[in-house]
């Protein structure tokens, strides 16, 4: 089911709103990308196949209906570009080749070692740093981003106001943040 | 301060769905105007990302993925490569994007200069690829005929065009190469639009029907010239 703010940005986007499709971008992204690893087992894939998947949503917005959220519908189309890639008979493509017809199917890119730049121990910060949120604001944030509770599901939980809820999360992103600005 | 603070605060309720329509249609126009707000997205959006491996497979929530699922969150190479995707996007309808930038993403994400550097690279090269799209006749140098490879044809009237059998494109070459280090190619309603930087520093820009390898070839040609 389509919720409000989705309705806005598809709204939008189908208006030709490129700003709004950016917004969309950047608001998936991540989060696309961390549902096709879980897929393909490739992060350099699952950031092609991201990457080919907002072309396609750019080029098919009209169709989208609104039967589903957002999101599903672009990991919908997202996993059938995945099964393209890994049906494919490309490989690498390093090099200019003549099979420019089939722009849908992925090619994986060169790993780039300079992306892989977070320690081990950076890891085990973070994860040792959720452990140590407070209490209040680790159980609306795990409760949303683990869970995917909406904020009326939180805050009877909870038993506090939806208006707690939403500062508890928004608290919680913002310690995070500084913990791995700190670690950066 | 406390402006800031509820902006984004209605942001992370944003990125959650939480907002009525009218509050997120505010943010979406703020989101435009803001560089910091889409900033603020990123990595929240980034968390998320994060978040969602790390509940999910373990195994593989190794350092690698950590960095690209989060990209170094001062440096926004994620959101850049979006706004790179977006901006050749809006060219045309069919806009596709062939090649992948990725060794400048990935350089970016390390450096602040770099990032500056890209940002500086991909608006100037869309406005030029804009510019080409929309304007027959740029005044550029044209190719000396002598330079031009065996096999083309050289349009007398409009010196910019060449064609050779089935193909038929124009060429550009201009002083400015906005810091370009590869050639990079589009199609772009069917056609392609070709750019390759030269050892003389300028810029060789193709667009038209013709095929990356012969655009390639073409180019390298006159380079060697």
């Amino acid at each position: 089911m389509q919720n409000k703010p989705d309705k806005v940005l598809i709204d939008r986007i189908q208006a030709g709103d490129t700003a709004a499709f950016e917004a969309m971008v950047i608001q998936y992204r991540p989060r696309l990308i961390a549902s096709l690893i879980k897929y393909t087992k490739s992060v350099e894939l699952s950031e092609d196949i991201a990457q080919q998947t907002f072309i396609k949503v750019w080029q098919k917005i009209d169709t989208f209906r609104g039967e589903s959220a957002l999101f599903t519908w672009i990991y919908r189309i997202a996993i059938n570009l995945a099964k393209n890639a890994f049906n494919s008979k490309s490989a690498r493509n390093d090099d200019i080749t003549d099979n420019l017809e089939n722009i849908e199917t992925l090619t994986a890119v060169n790993e780039s070692p300079e992306a892989f730049n977070i320690s081990l121990s950076l890891k085990a910060e973070l994860d040792n740093f959720l452990r140590e949120l407070p209490i209040d604001l680790k159980t609306a944030f795990l409760l949303r981003e683990d869970e995917g509770k909406s904020y009326e599901q939180i805050a009877t939980i909870m038993d506090c106001p939806i208006g707690t809820v939403r500062s508890r999360i928004f608290r919680a992103r913002e310690l995070i943040l500084e913990k791995f600005d700190e670690i950066n | 301060m406390d402006e800031k603070k509820n902006k984004f605060e209605m942001l992370s309720a944003y990125l959650d769905g939480e907002l009525n329509e009218a509050e997120s249609a505010e943010i979406l126009e703020m989101l435009q105007a803001d560089s910091e707000l889409r900033q603020k997205l990123q990595k929240y959006s980034s968390i998320s990302g994060l978040i969602n491996l790390h509940s999910s497979d373990k195994a593989l929530a190794s350092d690698d993925i950590h960095a690209r699922i989060f990209r170094k969150p001062k440096y926004y190479a994620t959101g850049m490569a979006a706004t790179i995707l977006i901006a050749l996007i809006v060219v045309g309808n069919n806009y596709t994007f062939y090649q992948a930038n990725n060794e400048i993403i990935a350089d970016a994400a390390s450096s602040r200069e770099a990032q500056n550097h890209l940002n500086n690279i991909d608006g100037a090269l869309n406005q030029h690829v804009m510019k080409i799209l929309a304007a027959d006749n740029l005044n550029v140098d044209y190719l000396n005929t002598n330079l031009v490879p065996v096999g083309y044809n050289q349009d007398p009237v409009k010196p910019s065009y060449f064609s050779n059998g089935n193909n038929k494109f124009r060429l550009h070459i201009e002083n400015n190469n906005f810091g370009l280090k590869t050639d990079r190619y589009w199609n772009v309603n069917n056609e392609l639009v070709y750019v390759r930087p030269m050892k003389n520093g300028r810029l060789a820009t193709i667009y038209g029907k013709i095929d990356p390898q012969e655009a390639k070839s073409f180019l390298a040609y006159i380079d060697r010239n």
